[in-house]
């Protein structure tokens, strides 16, 4: 099926933020570094489905060196 | 309709708080299709633009303007999108409005710079300050 232009716009846009995400996780790594996202009475509302969160998902970046061969 | 648009339909209320190594760096606050990006600690906004443009990868003076130009052009684009779905996003910096976007979004002088009515530079001083 093909995709629409919102679709794309989309899917562009959502490809930028991982990209970013990934290239500021990656600068944070090897160095004990942490993310924290904290939540306080965040409320969504997707239609179908309502939510309220509270608290916190803490992102603990560690990478494993590369084994020598 | 662009992720910021639909992010602000889906936020509702509430706030975020992101930290790095337990030092707060940025806090959103969601509220009637208006969010707000108050940045507490410049760093994390420094690393993320340099982060986005090394991804974007070492093209030269000419190339840095074509990223440049086409960064604008999505960001013209999202502003105003979100100036469609009647959502408004604000970056302040330590509690000072830098930037407005969307359909809030009064600009004067700043429109002939962006070419677009849906973005409003409050703060130009803070905004070379954040590096942006």
């Amino acid at each position: 099926m093909e995709k629409t232009k919102n679709e794309k716009s989309l899917e562009k846009a959502a490809h930028g933020m991982a990209d970013t995400m990934i290239a500021v996780m990656d600068k944070l790594a090897g160095k004990e570094s942490d993310i924290k996202l904290s939540f306080e009475d965040l409320t969504l509302d997707m239609g179908m489905f309502k939510a309220k969160i509270n608290g916190s998902i803490v992102l603990d970046i560690v990478y494993a060196k590369d084994a020598k061969t | 309709m662009a992720l910021a648009a639909i992010l602000g339909e889906i936020l509702k209320s509430g706030k975020i708080t992101v930290s790095t190594n337990n030092v707060e760096s940025l806090e959103i606050r969601a509220a009637d299709k208006k969010i707000d990006i108050n940045a507490v600690n410049k760093t994390i906004i420094k690393e993320a633009l340099s982060a986005s443009r090394k991804s974007q990868g070492n093209k030269g003076i000419l190339g840095s303007i074509d990223v440049a130009r086409s960064s604008l052009d999505l960001f013209k684009g999202v502003a105003e999108e979100l100036s469609e779905a009647g959502v408004t996003v604000t970056l302040s910096y330590k509690g000072d409005r830098v930037v407005t976007v969307g359909s809030e979004a009064k600009p004067k002088l700043s429109r002939f710079v962006t070419g677009t009515k849906a973005i409003e530079i409050n703060s130009p001083v803070k905004l070379v300050e954040l590096g942006l």
